[in-house]
């Protein structure tokens, strides 16, 4: 989203044109011919994700067979963070919070603020670049993905420690 | 005094002159992810992805890290060579796992 471009005189100057320009004219409540473009993103996504959970809840993870089994637990036979994610998935699409949370309890807390975050890139593809100038969004906050790969790393790292491992392991 | 003068008086500019400085430290830490957890093409891909919207970032002065963007653009590929690496390894491998049993059975030697 380039809605912040009208604040180039305070950074890096660019040659490079704002994209939607041509979105933001002036007049009372323009037709807002750009939105099913702006939601093709969100939406192709939010199929795919879909389709993706519907196959892994029909097609049980918990029998071999079905799908590739993960090379590093092969090559390593140690639990990467994702190690039962399809599992949980499968356990989540079926209702059974506590079967997930025994699979990948990262993975539980993971997708609400995936879904959350799906629901606000939505939310600012339907309001438009227009909104967003007349209420720009706050800076991305630069600690997230720090604390995403210390979180990441330390939950691989202790749910191998077999003290750990009934509450951390699949 | 020269240069530009920001309106809180700090040598540095607040972060709202450059609200899009997140992207390059997500294409840094997948890069790093994917190294460090040998997860390679899941995180290498987005590595790349994310650390090139993280330049146009830049380009459009929305960001001011570019160091961390080619840092994580690097990783990334650097994720994905190892994974292909990884794939051609695995390959003959499970050839080998297919064609074995029955280089036993064919050898004669009756189980």
């Amino acid at each position: 989203m380039n809605v912040l471009s009208v604040r180039t005189d305070l950074g890096a100057q660019t040659g490079r044109a704002p994209r939607e320009d041509r979105r933001q004219r002036p007049g009372p409540r323009p037709r807002d011919a750009g939105r099913i473009d702006r939601l093709r993103g969100p939406l192709v996504l939010g199929g795919l994700v879909a389709v993706a959970t519907v196959y892994v809840a029909l097609v049980d993870p918990n029998r071999p067979g079905h799908y590739l089994a993960c090379p590093i637990y092969l090559l390593t036979g140690h639990y990467c963070a994702g190690c039962g994610a399809l599992r949980a998935t499968h356990d989540l699409a079926h209702g059974d919070l506590a079967g997930a949370w025994a699979m990948n309890p990262l993975w539980v807390l993971v997708v609400p603020l995936l879904v959350v975050a799906w629901l606000r890139w939505s939310a600012r593809a339907w309001r438009g670049p227009a909104a967003a100038i007349r209420a720009p969004a706050a800076p991305r906050a630069v600690w997230v993905p720090w604390v995403a790969l210390v979180v990441t790393i330390g939950f691989t790292l202790l749910r191998n420690v077999p003290v750990l491992a009934p509450w951390l392991a699949p | 005094m020269t240069g530009p003068v920001y309106p809180t008086g700090s040598p540095y500019p607040p972060a709202y002159y450059y609200p899009r400085n997140d992207l390059g430290v997500w294409s840094l830490v997948l890069g790093i992810a994917g190294l460090v957890l040998g997860c390679v093409f899941f995180t290498g891909v987005p590595a790349v992805v994310v650390g090139t919207r993280a330049k146009r970032a830049v380009a459009e002065g929305q960001a001011n890290n570019p160091g961390l963007a080619t840092a994580g653009i690097v990783l990334g590929w650097i994720s994905i060579g190892l994974g292909v690496v990884a794939v051609l390894a695995i390959i003959p491998l499970i050839i080998l796992g297919i064609a074995l049993p029955f280089a036993f059975t064919t050898g004669g030697t009756g189980g």
